[in-house]
């Protein structure tokens, strides 16, 4: 059995697969605060919950884009299992060449996602990730890495957005009626819903003129299944990319 | 000469007109802290700067969407100026284009403000994008009526909400990259803030349009930062950074022509 945890800047997710299977994912916190204990506690608690014991797990991988984080997990792992940590950085063999200008400072949450989506939708392929940030990673037609776009994320950019304007209130992330809202709260909604939406097609728009040529587009994280149905372009949706993506590099270094 | 004054949450931008002319215009942080007399500092520093005496004005208007803001602004004019009229501008002002929307009193004044004026220069339909601590879209249709709009979050706002939510991205300065794919980090966020920004105004507008039945509209942004995403959008838009205080100048005029109380 294999443990994927996927560390971003909001949320931590933890998978758990059995061959290509996944048989878990559950999201947590990220917090710089807690401990290595209460990250112990808490995926102890999780594994528990789905009846698995940590003797279990042949193969532990994480990736990680907040590194003070990283020795935390690894001493929270410690304390439940001595099953080795892969951790996703240059030194594994991932099999994608990186035409980048610092091949080192590419997030390794994009790394792992353009990993899955050329193994599983082939190349050329734009991986949208939309998290504290939303993320184009654009595979080639020759399937090399030729480029990043980072957005500040949907969530994020309201919540500051709220909490700056005076008169402006907080919202959920629901469907407007309408693109011209008659009130502030559905002025906010289309803005943020059909802005969101119009930015994505947007964007794939301008890298398929700079590229020459269409390619296909997957979309992951969680506002993805709000967004992608008001855009205009067909984008697949794949909640299980990076966990997918962890997976396949996991098996490829094991050996090593 | 006329002053009018545009307060935003970050900024307020203070114009001075001399007739139809706008002959000097600032921007100053919006700070609620500051009191009255540091506000009427700041104000007469801004005339000696550019030579203008402050017995010139005849008069002021005021817009806010912090509205705290009004009575400071009151106490420093009081005290630089103390005997012209000051006029707030407010959705409800009769000299605005009228507003369909649910709570006409809840719409932001910035916004009917700078609708009044492109309305005035530009004709009808139009579509406003105006650049702040929000980007808003506003539709003044046919017959000249508000009917609302989007309001997305502001781009400067959105972009350091990412540089202090995230471990590994940098703080950046806000310029075009020379290509969309970015190859590192720093043109990767120009890139995704640019043309991530452009594209959303694009693609709004795309969607006003076909929710509206309209083949095409005037289209015109105002805002700091309309120089830069403007350019990169596929819409052919004008750029008038001058329309929220134009707006402020009509509103004055019926005012003044009103008799309307002073506030």
């Amino acid at each position: 059995m294999l443990l994927t945890i996927d560390m971003g800047n909001t949320n931590i997710v933890l998978g758990c697969l059995e061959g290509e299977r996944v048989l878990f994912t559950e999201r947590m916190a990220t917090s710089l605060r807690q401990t290595e204990l209460e990250y112990a506690v808490m995926f102890q608690s999780v594994l528990e919950l789905y009846g698995i014991s940590p003797q279990s797990l042949d193969g532990i991988i994480i990736s990680s884009v907040v590194p003070p984080l990283i020795p935390v997990l690894r001493a929270a792992l410690g304390k439940l299992t001595e099953t080795a940590v892969m951790v996703v950085g240059l030194e594994l063999d991932t099999g994608l060449r990186l035409r980048m200008d610092n091949p080192a400072a590419v997030g390794s949450d994009l790394i792992v996602d353009a990993v899955a989506a050329s193994a599983l939708y082939g190349t050329p392929v734009i991986v949208i990730d939309m998290g504290t940030a939303t993320t184009f990673s654009v595979l080639d037609k020759q399937g090399d890495y030729v480029g990043t776009i980072i957005q500040p994320g949907a969530r994020i950019s309201l919540d500051s957005l709220t909490s700056h304007a005076a008169k402006l209130p907080k919202i959920g992330l629901t469907v407007p009626e309408k693109v011209v809202g008659r009130n502030t709260a559905d002025c906010l909604r289309s803005g943020i819903l059909y802005g969101t939406a119009a930015s994505l097609d947007g964007m794939i728009d301008r890298i398929w003129e700079e590229l020459g040529y269409e390619t296909q587009v997957v979309a992951t994280g969680g506002l993805s299944h709000i967004v992608v149905p008001h855009c205009t372009h067909a984008i697949t949706c794949d909640d299980d990319l990076l966990l997918q993506g962890l997976r396949m590099i996991y098996e490829r270094n094991r050996r090593n | 000469m006329i002053l009018t004054i545009d307060v935003g949450n970050s900024h307020l931008v203070l114009g001075c007109y001399d007739g139809e002319r706008l002959a000097l215009t600032e921007r100053i942080s919006t700070d609620t802290h500051r009191t009255g007399l540091e506000y009427a500092v700041i104000f007469k520093a801004v005339f000696r700067l550019h030579h203008v005496p402050l017995s010139a004005l005849e008069g002021a208007v005021i817009s806010t969407v912090v509205p705290s803001m009004t009575t400071v602004l009151r106490d420093a004019l009081a005290k630089i100026a103390p005997d012209i009229p000051i006029f707030k501008a407010d959705s409800s002002t009769p000299a605005n284009v009228p507003l369909l929307i649910d709570n006409p009193e809840q719409a932001g004044s910035d916004l009917v403000i700078t609708a009044t004026a492109a309305h005035e220069k530009y004709g009808a339909p139009v579509i406003v994008i105006q650049f702040g601590t929000a980007t808003t879209l506003s539709l003044v249709d046919v017959y000249g009526c508000y009917l609302g709009g989007a309001i997305l979050p502001g781009v400067e706002l959105s972009l350091h909400s990412l540089v202090s939510g995230t471990s590994q991205l940098p703080g950046i300065s806000l310029q075009r990259p020379a290509h969309v794919l970015g190859t590192n980090t720093v043109d990767s966020m120009r890139s995704g803030v640019i043309f991530g920004n452009a594209a959303a105004i694009d693609g709004m507008i795309d969607r006003i349009w076909k929710e509206r039945g309209y083949a095409s509209t005037a289209l015109v942004a105002t805002g700091d930062l309309a120089q830069t995403v403007i350019p990169c959008c596929r819409h052919n838009i004008i750029v008038d950074t001058e329309l929220p205080l134009l707006g402020l100048r009509i509103i004055y005029d019926f005012l003044r022509e009103e008799d309307a109380p002073c506030c």
